[in-house]
């Protein structure tokens, strides 16, 4: 097994108009970059809320690396499916067997002029800081161009663009282990243009997007019922498990809402920046108000991390920790409930009328 | 969340990252944040658990009950299977090259394998070292 280096090749450099931008979270900043190179001007939590972000999925059989898996989000790759085809912005998807055409194929997209996104594991990233190196498989990032045998990357998480070699790239690109990317890349179909797209409708959808997969799926860990579920499961460790175990299993649920993908508290912090973004472009009262709610909801979710690290640290605390974390969930579980049956009815209401 | 209680606390996580918050007019913007002590503890406790992970591997190899295969498997995090994964192999190949002795008696090609697939040069994978690597942040599990 060898990597194939296409550096030596071509040492020639490709430089391309890609406005880097940080953002608080890998895969919609990696999405609203993409979208501003094809000329449609949105910010990050835009990119987000059309792709339909916010999720939540609660499985404690599964681990990555260790970790249990506690999601808020949806599958890696369906933000930015799903942006693009509601913004109507042609786009390549592809996966590879192969790490030489992967490599390949990178250099032909870059030679036609357009950033390619590229899914990643955060493990053989080298430019990020060793404690931030685990086995996250599913980082997005851009790569717009080359220069002195490195491409150039525009990792969403950073503030300045980083320069990282094809071998690296290639390997990060074919991590293995959970979600493994094989190599999926994603590249824009026509050239830049600048353009003003009507972004009532793709609102619209995401906001339906997301209260379909928040509120219908008739299996317990998802959406709501999944928060309601971990608060059950809470009050079972109570009752079933030692500390030290209960210790690591919330450090491992607040891992996943923290650190993973950051953005904080669940992406609900930026699901909220989405709604009171999306209240201006559909002049909305009732959808401000959903994204106060919103803000509300995510303090609550770290509130609810607050908690969860107090228990981990040992610190004392009065009242019972379980039965307080878990109706923090129950709580949390309600509110958003509530919410996004507002914003679904919200939502069939004005598709309607348009 | 307002501006002025956006965390800063440095830490193991990347330094500047950004994060939500609200100004004093309900508008949102991004705010740099140094880190959170919250998310910090549950790193903390992963790279506890790596390192513990990783003595009771260096324990095991040295008592000849594991190859070093073992402990560096454990260095990068991995399981068997990913292992297996990533070097190509059968995950029951794999788990016999975690015994000793076939270790020890392992065809040069095969540790190339390995060697590729953890980025780690044979005449290392091949023991384990006197220290752990220093790319691994230590942190004891009384220190979360």
């Amino acid at each position: 097994m060898t990597y194939v280096q296409t550096m030596t090749e071509k040492e020639t450099r490709v430089t391309i108009n890609f406005q880097h931008r940080q953002a608080a979270h890998c895969e919609s900043g990696a999405t609203a970059g993409l979208c501003r190179f094809q000329g449609i001007d949105i910010s990050e939590q835009m990119a987000f809320g059309i792709g339909g972000g916010v999720f939540f999925g609660y499985f404690p059989f599964l681990r990555a690396a260790h970790i249990r898996i506690t999601t808020y989000r949806r599958p890696p790759g369906g933000i930015v499916c799903n942006a693009f085809r509601r913004l109507g912005i042609r786009y390549y998807r592809k996966n590879f067997w192969s790490r030489a055409r992967a490599a390949r194929s990178v250099d032909e997209v870059l030679e036609r002029g357009q950033p390619v996104m590229c899914q990643t594991s955060l493990y053989w990233l080298p430019y990020f800081p060793p404690g931030m190196r685990i086995h996250f498989n599913a980082h997005h990032v851009v790569v717009c161009g080359r220069e002195d045998g490195r491409y150039v990357i525009s990792d969403p998480m950073l503030e300045e663009v980083v320069p990282l070699t094809g071998e690296e790239l290639t390997r990060a690109r074919f991590a293995r282990g959970g979600m493994n990317p094989n190599g999926r890349m994603y590249w824009l179909r026509d050239n830049p243009e600048p353009r003003s797209v009507d972004l009532s409708r793709p609102i619209l959808e995401g906001i339906r997007d997301v209260c379909y997969h928040m509120l219908v799926p008739p299996v317990p860990l998802l959406g709501v019922r999944g928060i309601r579920f971990m608060a059950r499961d809470v009050m079972r460790w109570k009752r079933k498990l030692p500390d030290d175990v209960v210790r690591e299993n919330l450090s491992q649920i607040v891992y996943m809402q923290e650190l993973v993908g950051s953005g904080g508290a669940g992406y609900r912090a930026m699901y909220a920046a989405f709604l009171a973004e999306a209240a201006d472009v559909m002049k909305s009262e009732e959808l401000a108000e959903a994204g106060r709610k919103m803000t509300v909801i995510a303090d609550q979710w770290r509130d609810f991390a607050v908690l969860a690290t107090r228990f981990v640290r040992g610190r004392p605390n009065p009242g019972d920790e379980y039965v307080a974390m878990s109706d923090a969930l129950n709580s949390l579980a309600s509110q958003e409930e509530t919410l996004y049956r507002g914003l679904r009815e919200y939502a069939k209401r004005t598709e309607a009328s348009l | 969340m307002k501006i002025k209680d956006v965390p800063q606390d440095p830490g193991l996580d990347i330094q500047n990252k950004l994060i939500w918050a609200v100004d004093e007019n309900g508008k949102f913007v991004n705010v740099r944040s140094l880190g959170w002590y919250v998310p910090e503890t549950s790193f903390r406790m992963y790279w506890a658990y790596v390192g513990q992970t990783l003595k009771e591997a260096r324990a095991r190899v040295q008592k000849g009950e594991r190859s070093p295969l073992y402990y560096w498997m454990r260095v990068h995090q991995l399981s068997e299977r990913t292992l297996a994964d990533y070097a190509g192999m059968w995950k029951w190949r794999v788990k016999r090259h975690l015994r000793p002795r076939v270790f020890s008696k392992l065809k040069p090609k095969v540790l190339a394998r390995y060697a590729e697939a953890l980025q780690t040069p044979v005449e290392q994978l091949v023991r384990v070292p006197e220290k752990d690597p220093e790319s691994l942040p230590k942190i004891e599990p009384d220190q979360v």
